[in-house]
């Protein structure tokens, strides 16, 4: 019995050494390369709002940042059905603004920035029914605004 | 034609039509000129020639095309917009088609191709939303004839070079509120034409191009891409409609016009009903009733609304208004965060 498996242990070993990247049996699928490091994702941020924002209170930040993922979220769910046009869109904006914000004008031309970031972001102001393109560059603007408060 | 007659309800409107009332006929002239007319402004009046040359051809096969959400997605509940008070229902099928162009060019967000200008949707008040957005009198004024009842040619021919879409509100500059439907109204001008304070009006924002409908196949493709469609005919439909909003065709035949403003093509629908189905708006207000919601889905299609089997209706005339000068966009004020953060 012992020489059996000592006889086994030594077969093994062989085989150890004559292959040692392992055999290769006809049927039998290579090893999946390993996967490639994920991409880093651009944040991209606007150089107006860091420099308004450097300064700011870290819960003002916060609050700034919630609000505008919440709303890139909300565009997203909604997918144009009930935020159909970017006038509707400055109404849910500016709505939610008037309930979120305690103190409007702590950080002097915030407002103004983020109202250029908008109007960059979407390239008009004309009212534009807010469908494929228009939804994808507010929800893109919301979160510039949003990566900006986090930095 | 018809003598004039004023309808005070639904049951005047839906027994008058039933007991003979013509408030449609076919025109053959008014067809010929209409043609001539859309060539002589470059348009193609052909309906295969207009889908080859614009590349629709076979763009709706199979689908469920509503262009009907696009008017309730930029104005709800503004359909049926009340109900027609006399025999003007070729006015208000040409009014509901071109209200379905007007909001699928605005919606797709696409220049409108005669001036590349971006177009928008105009303002209007509540109860002018409510009465369909747009004035169907301003187009039956034109109807060149003191009774009741009009050819679907000679209303699409009024619309592309005399009297396109005027908004719903007043015209204090022709003494005239337009803002709410108003049978008497419509009936202002009739044997005359109005004068040239409506024609300058009138020509603000004319249909820019009209094609005459041949089949079911261009009916579907012009549809799928946003196109609606004004239609004259004998038919009749019942006023039950099934739990997918279906009418069966009755024997009693209205002389009437009817938009389209919507085309079932889906595999599963002809599965059920033998034949695809076109969804039609009537202008008799809350005439129908029975199920709303379409098909495998959770929409529903508006008041007065009924889904048809295309063999049902297939020998009505047909225009499709295939592009409308519109408005220019409005501005906004700012994006809402001036002042509030």
């Amino acid at each position: 019995m012992n020489n059996k498996l000592l006889w086994f242990a030594g077969v093994l070993l062989t085989i150890s050494f004559l292959f040692p990247e392992g055999v290769k049996f006809p049927n039998t699928p290579a090893p999946a390369p390993a996967p490639a490091p994920a991409p880093v994702p651009v944040i991209e941020t606007d150089p107006e709002l860091l420099k308004i924002l450097s300064a700011a209170d870290t819960a003002d930040k916060k609050r700034i940042s919630g609000v505008y993922r919440a709303l890139a979220e909300v565009l997203t769910r909604d997918d144009g059905k009930l935020v159909t046009t970017t006038e509707r869109w400055r109404t849910l904006h500016a709505n939610t603004l008037t309930l979120a914000i305690d103190t409007p004008g702590k950080y002097p031309g915030l407002d103004v920035a983020i109202e250029r970031v908008f109007l960059t972001t979407v390239g008009t102001d004309d009212v534009l029914p807010n469908s494929g393109a228009t939804q994808m560059k507010l929800i893109k603007a919301c979160e510039i605004i949003a990566a900006s408060a986090e930095k | 034609m018809s003598d004039e007659q004023v309808f005070e309800n639904v049951y005047d409107v839906v027994n008058a039509y039933e007991s003979g009332f013509i408030g449609a006929y076919s025109d053959t002239e008014a067809a010929d000129r209409l043609k001539e007319d859309i060539a002589a402004s470059g348009g193609q009046p052909n309906s295969a020639m207009a889908c080859k040359e614009f590349g629709l051809s076979g763009s709706g096969v199979g689908k469920l095309s509503l262009p009907v959400m696009e008017i309730l997605k930029l104005y709800p509940d503004c359909l049926p917009g009340g109900a027609q008070g006399r025999g003007d229902c070729v006015s208000w099928s040409a009014r509901n088609s071109a209200l379905g162009t007007m909001c699928c060019e605005i919606t797709s967000g696409k220049p409108d191709p005669e001036s590349g200008r971006l177009e928008g949707a105009p303002d209007v008040s509540d109860a002018g939303r409510l009465a369909g957005v747009l004035s169907t009198e301003a187009i039956y004024n034109w109807r060149r004839h003191g009774g009741d009842g009009w050819s679907c040619a000679a209303a699409a021919r009024v619309m592309l070079k005399e009297s396109g879409l005027w908004l719903r509100q007043n015209y204090p500059e022709i003494g005239v509120d337009f803002t709410r439907y108003s049978s008497r109204n419509a009936g202002i001008y009739g044997r005359n034409t109005p004068p040239d304070s409506w024609l300058a009006i009138g020509k603000d924002h004319l249909v820019q191009t009209i094609t005459e409908v041949d089949g079911f196949e261009d009916l579907r493709d012009l549809l799928h891409n946003g196109y609606c469609v004004s239609s004259c005919g004998g038919e009749s439909w019942s006023s039950s409609r099934d739990e997918n909003g279906f009418s069966e065709r009755t024997r009693k035949g209205w002389a009437h016009a009817l938009a389209y403003l919507g085309v079932d093509d889906r595999p599963e629908t002809i599965a059920k009903y033998s034949d695809p189905l076109v969804l039609v708006q009537n202008s008799w207000g809350e005439w129908n009733g029975g199920g709303t919601k379409i098909l495998g889905t959770n929409l529903d299609i508006p008041v007065g609304s009924f889904w048809s089997r295309w063999s049902d209706m297939k020998n009505r005339y047909m225009v499709a208004v295939s592009g409308v000068n519109g408005w220019p966009p409005k501005k906004l004020p700012d994006y809402g965060a001036l002042g509030r953060i």
